[in-house]
């Protein structure tokens, strides 16, 4: 059996994250205690229905926002697809150029980046002025490149013309603080981004939408299914453990891949403070099966779709090309062997090609 | 590893001999997502999502790490752009050739590098000779040294290749024997980024606006009637010419930019001598020297003599003819079961 020193080994948080310990002892008992469907009436039912609400004020705090406005999905890709389909009223949507593929598949119109993957404010001004949307989806922080948009100018600029303005915040808790989410109409968090369970997200919704899965009276009538009580169970525990994350550890990973002449994607603009997107002469994809082989995991950016690399679109936007590699940390990593690693593994990837 | 039973059975070898294995597929179309079982040809087309998969859990139960390349860019390029492209210039091309010299043993072998490999290994039925040389297989029937030409000797040189001491039949029997569940997979046939086999179809895709319309004449210069775009045939092609004169007719020569397709009688495609260019040489032969070609990667090794070879070309001579010989195709010379060289077939006449 495989077993991976998640501390030394593991750098690529952003796909996906180990569950707290916490929240593992909270999901495992949740199987075994609270099975029962939560909707039903008897005592058993009930106990399971208490925690599912006190999971619901636990997000409900993380985001400072009323537990009514917590809505529980299968993960966030649901609730990117139920916002994005359900809250623009029948009108457009908007969304930056560098969204999760699960918002872009949904948007009639991008709004541009400049070269640090920044949202434009002035075309996004523009966009607005010009015709009627309605959404705007900018995401908070880009799982890519760590890159933080400005959402509570995103959300001033949406208001002012009366637009619904989504934000996917998937990447944000555990690492950043998240009051700039204040005036969002619209969240959207991820249960195994900030170690959670899989299988579990949140869409906090603050206007109106219709539900997207219908034919059931869960979630207040606007989610259909019973509820994962164990992943809710858990999702709330992960909301009450996220605080912000330190930069070191990432910065000398960072350093690193600068003094090895990679660039680093959105270094001019503030980031999360576990990301490093480092563009080398060296195909990213390579440079991920060569760590691999020396027990460390990372990527090259998106992990959406098996053995497929499609050109990133987050690179594209940004004016670049090539598959950086992306090496994301967790509140614990030790970059100690990635950093012994790493410098072999590009050189020995140079000579050969 | 394409996820067939050959490239399986290299890795079990491999692991039983006692190498450090990586294993690697590589993906360079884009398959259907979702093959469907109704359509026999489909599990015969190597290479989408499912190859990718069979090919893994070998990988899983042999345990060695696995990974999938994406070589999309690079296949198109030097492989559909060329296939395309080589049938709008009037020739036949050999994708397989293209993908054995760029895709494999050049991209491939130089990330195999990048990741710290000493070695290539394949499922291709070859050998590499004790001089280093390219050699054919064992097994005749499946021998693939006509599409590895261009593989240079530095190349070789890092390369295993398993299989080329053993039958077909005793690669299967190793696939069973060590539970493989790919043992009894059907073979890929055929291209394998053309899922229906209809490479006309292909062309007119791949380069949209491509013009190819014009007559069908006979060598002595009847029109005999037209067709809709000249790739759609190749030398010494007999079927579908949709004309008929009461003998049977060839495809003997195809003129790229006329867009005739000229037809005749089965004698006219036999020719003595033949020139092709860009070789690769394993070593150079001398002027006069006698040795067995292939024109083709089917049928048998003729009998030859070089005229002239250098690092341009070669002209050869077939005192028993060679028939269809295609520009596209290669001519490869074997001295024994040792690969001489081989290069790209340019022109056929007589003498």
């Amino acid at each position: 059996m495989f077993a991976m020193n998640i501390a030394t080994s593991y750098f690529d948080h952003n796909a996906s994250t180990p569950l707290l310990v916490p929240v593992q002892e909270a999901v495992v008992d949740a199987f075994a205690r609270l099975w029962c469907n939560p909707h039903a009436q008897y005592r058993s039912a009930q106990a399971a229905s208490v925690a599912v609400e006190a999971a619901r004020r636990s997000v409900a705090k993380l985001l400072n926002t009323p537990p009514a406005t917590v809505f529980f999905t299968s993960g966030a890709t649901e609730a990117n697809s139920w916002v994005l389909q359900r809250a623009a009223e029948g009108q457009g949507t908007l969304g930056s150029a560098v969204e999760h593929p699960s918002v872009a598949e949904h948007l009639s119109a991008r709004i541009p980046v400049d070269n640090q993957g920044v949202v434009d404010l002035a075309a996004l001004e523009k966009l607005l002025s010009k015709s009627t949307w309605g959404l705007v989806s900018v995401m908070g922080a880009n799982n890519e490149t760590g890159v933080l948009q400005p959402i509570a100018d995103v959300a001033r600029i949406c208001h002012y013309h009366n637009v619904r303005f989504h934000c996917d915040a998937s990447q944000m808790p555990g690492r950043v603080t998240l009051e700039q989410l204040a005036e969002a109409d619209f969240v959207t968090l991820s249960g195994h981004k900030m170690g959670g369970p899989r299988g579990v997200g949140v869409l906090v919704a603050r206007q109106e939408l219709t539900p997207l899965h219908r034919g059931g009276p869960q979630e207040r009538g606007l989610r259909a299914g019973t509820v994962n009580v164990p992943g809710v169970i858990g999702i709330g525990v992960a909301a009450d453990h996220a605080v912000p994350m330190d930069p070191t550890a990432r910065d000398s990973v960072e350093t690193l891949c600068r003094e090895l002449g990679a660039k680093i994607l959105g270094e001019g603009v503030p980031r999360l403070p576990n990301t490093v997107s480092a563009l080398f002469d060296v195909p990213g994809d390579l440079l991920v099966m060569a760590l691999d082989l020396e027990g460390i995991a990372a990527s090259t950016g998106s992990a959406c779709s098996s053995g497929s690399h499609r050109p990133s679109a987050v690179v594209e936007a940004m004016g670049l090309t090539g598959a950086p590699l992306r090496l994301s940390l967790g509140r614990d990593s030790d970059p100690v062997r990635l950093l012994h690693a790493l410098p072999q593994v590009v050189e020995r990837a140079r000579a050969a090609l | 590893m394409s996820g067939g039973v050959d490239s399986s059975v290299v890795a079990a070898l491999l692991v039983q001999q006692g190498h450090d294995v990586i294993g690697v597929h590589m993906k360079l179309h884009d398959a259907p997502t979702h093959p469907s079982t109704a359509d026999p040809r489909m599990a015969k087309r190597c290479c989408g999502l499912d190859d990718a998969l069979d090919a893994r859990q070998v990988a899983d139960r042999m345990g060695f790490p696995f990974y999938v390349m994406d070589l999309r860019e690079a296949f198109r390029k030097a492989v559909m752009d060329d296939f395309a492209d080589t049938y709008l210039r009037g020739g036949t091309p050999n994708p397989c050739i293209q993908c054995n010299g760029v895709l494999k043993f050049r991209v491939l072998m130089a990330r195999a590098k990048a990741l710290g490999a000493t070695h290539l290994a394949t499922g291709h039925y070859a050998r590499v000779s004790p001089s280093g040389a390219l050699m054919a297989a064992k097994d005749p029937a499946k021998d693939q040294s006509y599409f590895l030409f261009p593989v240079t000797r530095k190349a070789l040189a890092s390369t295993l290749f398993p299989l080329g001491g053993l039958t077909k039949p005793e690669v299967r029997e190793v696939a069973r024997g060590l539970g493989l569940a790919t043992a009894d997979k059907p073979e890929s046939q055929e291209i394998c980024f053309i899922p229906d086999d209809d490479h006309t179809r292909f062309v007119r895709e791949h380069r949209p606006g491509a013009e190819g319309a014009g007559d069908i004449v006979h060598e002595d210069g009847r029109v005999l009637g037209q067709h809709d775009g000249f790739w759609r045939y190749t030398i010494g092609q007999r079927r579908g010419l949709g004309v008929a004169v009461g003998t049977p007719l060839y495809v003997l020569r195809i003129n790229a930019s006329s867009h005739e397709v000229i037809v005749g009688p089965s004698s006219s495609l036999v020719h003595a001598r033949l020139k092709a260019a860009r070789p690769n040489w394993f070593r150079l032969p001398s002027a006069g020297e006698e040795l067995t070609a292939r024109i083709r990667h089917r049928g048998d090794r003729l009998t030859c003599q070089v005229l002239s070879a250098n690092e341009d070309g070669v002209e050869v001579r077939f005192p028993g003819g060679a028939r269809a010989a295609a520009r596209g195709q290669a001519v490869v010379l074997y001295d024994g079961d040792e690969v001489v060289g081989g290069a790209w077939i340019r022109e056929a006449w007589d003498d």
